[in-house]
């Protein structure tokens, strides 16, 4: 286990281990990203020493619900980590871990061991208590979800409105609208509501997603894609059921899009079957695949992704997804399993730590052997996942791992003026009705 | 029982909302004589009612029902729990109903305080109940 990490004393500088006490427990020093694993897993609970209401973002659950944690940053040599951190859940009221507040400093406690690590609570942006000219709640446009903004931009999901109801099981979408966010997004709210977190919270990544709009998901997508990119000029990254309608994809990278991501959550397909009974019925798993394989190819290198949910399906399965995702050159988006309130998996365990470090040890793996971009965009660091740049925590220490750090750094810098140049607003003449081209579509 | 009804804040918000909508009144009866204890937050739009005994696995019990009229002619009772997190405005839905009626079954409001009692568990879901509740919900 590495030995970097964030176990300070109170009154040091990060990055020395400091046990309090250890008990009869072996020490056992996180780093950031295995804190960060262990949190996901475990859940943390919340001292009365805190002060959330002034410190911290207020949290909503929007989108399938993974959001509903507490936003919070772990500081590292390699990079900072973020983390949305289960505190609902009731696996979470059980937890070793515990937020304190020493001296207006934060501290997770793990109360095993006695020692803690030094943490940051990102403060809420202005602009969540602001609202846009039509007097809508700017927060119920959009939120961020570690630095970059997410807007659910669809009424809900057509899977919970399907009798009867085939929503996918370990997801609270439909449980959302209406009651935290708004039904449907206005196109001049969402674009007051991109350039506030561009221009004061530094937000350079908008992730637009929706659930299920019988096959005409990218379609409504596609004016806020031209909006966002035509009016502020940010990246735009879609996340939307698949469609074999590929010119419909080659038509919003014409608007502007710069990611698709793909979430098809399970590689064992009984298990795809089970769990997602709308996409198994409506979508069908082969079309997640052909549609990340095309958009993959079309995009280049780690610009899409497949998004898959670990500790629910057997681990061999998972680590065949990473396989399968980074070889077609895409990077993998593994979210650990939450049971989240309300949904219809709320009863199940959250999974095991070390279960969840080897499926993020094998990504690292597959991303370097894949020669995966990892964290070569700026300032996207997204909470409710391990990203894959902060697997390099658990990268081993030889000289493929140092050369893959550093081809990655040099990427990141080269590729600087080739992003800035797209985060500015663009003139886009491709009209946001997307319409089949001239001879009709070819056959996917 | 409710716990809290002689407290008179409680008195005059459930006489206001019972004047309102007589589906109010047959709840609240309905949990006055219950015998599991429940109480009213008198705070917030419509009539709150939240089951206070634990669950069986020792948890405290989160569960809580609204029922608002956000027109005349519809009363809406929506399911959830709060956040545990202080400051957090969060709700977490586990459904609905819309009721077009002026009064409802006893058996119905029966069906939604073991619901609420149980803790939202999945096998006392009310009988029509919406999960997906896409109404916008007043605090």
């Amino acid at each position: 286990m590495s030995t970097e990490g964030q176990i300070v004393d109170k009154d040091s500088a990060p990055m020395q281990a400091v046990p309090l006490s250890c008990g009869d427990l072996p020490f056992i020093h996180l780093n950031p990203c295995e804190l960060e694993i262990d949190l996901f897993c475990k859940g943390m609970r919340i001292d009365p020493s805190c002060a959330l209401e002034c410190d911290a973002r207020f949290i909503s659950r929007t989108r399938a619900g993974l959001g509903s944690g507490l936003e919070l940053v772990i500081p590292g040599s390699i990079k900072d980590v973020w983390v949305n951190v289960p505190v609902e859940e009731d696996f979470a009221q059980q937890s070793c871990y515990e937020l304190v507040c020493d001296q207006a400093e934060y501290w997770v406690n793990d109360t095993r061991l006695s020692h803690r690590y030094a943490v940051r609570i990102p403060p809420e942006p202005g602009w969540y208590t602001r609202q846009t000219r039509r007097g809508t709640p700017m927060h119920k446009v959009g939120v961020l979800q570690g630095t970059y903004l997410g807007i659910y931009i669809s009424n809900s999901c057509g899977f919970w409105y399907h009798s009867p109801a085939v929503n996918c099981k370990f997801c609270a979408t439909g449980l959302n609208v209406g009651v935290n966010e708004m039904g449907s997004k206005d196109i001049d709210d969402v674009v007051e509501v991109v350039r506030a977190a561009k221009q004061e919270s530094g937000a350079t990544f908008v992730h637009f997603n929706s659930g299920y709009q019988t096959d005409r998901d990218l379609d409504e997508a596609a004016p806020y894609v031209k909006a966002v990119k035509s009016r502020v000029g940010t990246l735009v990254g879609l996340q939307l059921i698949p469609t074999l309608d590929f010119w419909k994809y080659d038509r919003l990278i014409d608007l502007g899009a710069d990611h698709f991501s793909f979430c098809y959550e399970f590689h064992n397909p009984e298990y795809f079957a089970r769990f997602l009974p709308g996409k198994q019925q409506l979508v069908g798993q082969g079309t997640f695949f052909r549609a990340l394989e095309y958009t993959a190819k079309k995009l280049g290198k780690g610009s899409c992704s497949g998004e898959i949910i670990a500790g629910v399906e057997p681990l061999e399965d998972t680590l065949r997804a990473i396989d399968y995702i980074t070889g077609i050159g895409a990077f993998p988006t593994v979210c650990i399993f939450r049971p989240t309130i309300g949904s219809d998996m709320e009863q199940w365990p959250s999974p095991r730590y070390e279960d969840m470090l080897v499926v993020f040890r094998h990504l690292y793996q597959a991303c370097r052997r894949n020669n995966i971009p990892i964290d070569v965009t700026p300032n996207i660091e997204v909470s409710l996942i391990v990203q894959p740049g902060d697997t390099r925590y658990l990268a081993p220490r030889n000289l493929a791992s140092s050369f893959y750090h550093a081809e990655m750094a040099l990427a990141r810098w080269l590729a600087r003026p080739y992003f800035a140049w797209k985060m500015r607003p663009k003139k886009i003449n491709a009209s946001e009705v997307l319409v089949p081209p001239k001879g009709g579509a070819a056959p996917a | 029982m409710i716990q809290n009804q002689s407290q008179p804040e409680v008195t005059t918000k459930l006489g206001a909302e019972v004047e309102a909508n007589p589906i109010v009144g047959a709840v609240a009866a309905a949990a006055e004589a219950s015998a599991d204890p429940f109480e009213m937050e008198t705070s917030g739009a419509g009539l709150e009612i939240m089951a206070r005994a634990p669950l069986p696995n020792g948890i405290p019990n989160r569960a809580r029902m609204k029922i608002f009229s956000p027109k005349p002619g519809h009363t809406l009772v929506f399911f959830f729990k709060k956040s545990l997190v202080p400051y957090s405005r969060d709700r977490y839905s586990y459904g609905g109903l819309d009721l077009r009626a002026s009064s409802v079954q006893p058996q119905e409001v029966a069906a939604w305080l073991d619901f609420l009692t149980s803790g939202f568990h999945p096998d006392k879901r009310p009988k029509d109940l919406r999960r997906a509740f896409p109404y916008e919900i007043p605090e």
